[in-house]
């Protein structure tokens, strides 16, 4: 089942042109409909996560020259943050502020070993999240 | 033509020519003969049918393309045209100015009273940060994007962030320029300056009215 707010997000790039036509949007059980946009270059990841952020009522953040503080880690594990295309990059009072390329990343195991922990989610291009979590280490 | 020379040899009777059992076989023979040649023949009639037709409809495929190059090259030379009207509107609009500022000139001058010269617009740097808003939906966002991006000395618009309908957006410029005095001109917005520097620019932003 898809996300009512994701769908209404991949609508309105539809109606500004910004996506490619795609009749049917069709992906494999479990993939996500801005996974299967992304990949086939259908529609530009920054204006796909604007139109997220912008339906959602979050934050959007670009990450172009963002580069995580490693010890952020701790809180979201790399292999984690990879996986659910996230990545971490503050911790203010008690809040981690986590840029997302999806709008529902699972990150109950941070929540679960964190419980006092607030997560506070920013929406972000899905290659710019990509490219921040390389330049981690670097 | 196997079949012609297929009949048995014709016996001559004793009298009054061929047998005419023999004859009637090298009849039903050549007959025979005859209709699979005509068999052909609607054969391959059907043949150069069909290919007849393909060739035709080659040759409008080939007529179609050629139409195509045709429409598109005059629509280039219609946009070509375009351009010179505009060239020539604006060295029109060019000399017009100097002929006015020519016969203010010839006018009694000394008597007007002296008016200092404009100032020159603010430069920006060519890293601007630019803070505007309020945008309520992708689509105002994506046209106050789009149109900044159409500024002349415009070289990369970046929306960094985006808060409660504000957005942070880097501007970068291929060189200092008047920022602020292109995005009144030019842009369909109404702007309302709310801070500014070298390298920042904070605005609201509005609509422009639509023309009455």
């Amino acid at each position: 089942m898809t996300d009512p707010t994701v769908d209404a997000a991949i609508e309105d790039l539809r109606q500004l042109g910004l996506l490619a036509l795609l009749d049917v949007l069709t992906g494999r059980p479990g993939e996500r409909p801005e996974d299967v946009l992304l990949d086939l270059n259908l529609v530009d990841g920054h204006a796909l996560a604007l139109a997220l952020a912008i339906r959602s009522g979050r934050r959007f953040l670009g990450l172009r020259r963002v580069t995580p503080d490693h010890r952020l880690f701790l809180y979201l594990p790399l292999h984690l943050a990879q996986r659910e295309r996230v990545v971490p990059l503050a911790l203010e009072d008690g809040q981690l502020r986590v840029a997302s390329a999806y709008l529902d990343p699972d990150l109950s195991s941070v929540a679960e070993r964190f419980p006092s922990l607030e997560l506070e989610l920013v929406v972000s291009p899905r290659d710019e999240v990509l490219e921040a979590l390389q330049r981690v280490g670097a | 033509m196997s079949g012609a020379n297929s009949h048995p040899p014709l016996r001559r009777a004793l009298v009054g020519g061929y047998q005419v059992a023999d004859v009637e076989v090298a009849l039903a023979s050549l007959e025979l003969t005859l209709s699979q040649l005509q068999l052909e023949l609607e054969a391959t009639k059907k043949r150069l049918a069909a290919a007849e037709t393909r060739a035709a409809d080659e040759h409008d495929r080939d007529q179609r393309a050629r139409d195509t190059e045709r429409r598109l090259e005059e629509a280039e030379a219609e946009v070509a045209r375009y351009r010179e009207t505009a060239d020539e509107v604006r060295r029109l609009r060019e000399r017009l100015a100097g002929a006015i500022r020519e016969l203010a000139l010839d006018l009694d001058v000394d008597e007007l009273p002296a008016t200092p010269p404009a100032p020159a617009p603010a430069l920006f740097e060519t890293e601007v940060e630019l803070h505007a808003g309020p945008f309520d939906d992708l689509a105002s966002l994506n046209a106050f994007e789009q149109a900044l991006a159409m500024l002349p000395g415009v070289a990369e618009v970046y929306v960094r962030g985006l808060d409660a309908g504000r957005t942070t957006i880097d501007l970068t410029l291929h060189e200092p320029a008047p920022l602020l005095q292109l995005m009144e001109e030019r842009l369909p917005f109404v702007l309302d300056v709310e801070s500014q520097d070298a390298a920042h620019l904070s605005l609201t932003v509005q609509p422009a009215p639509l023309a009455a």
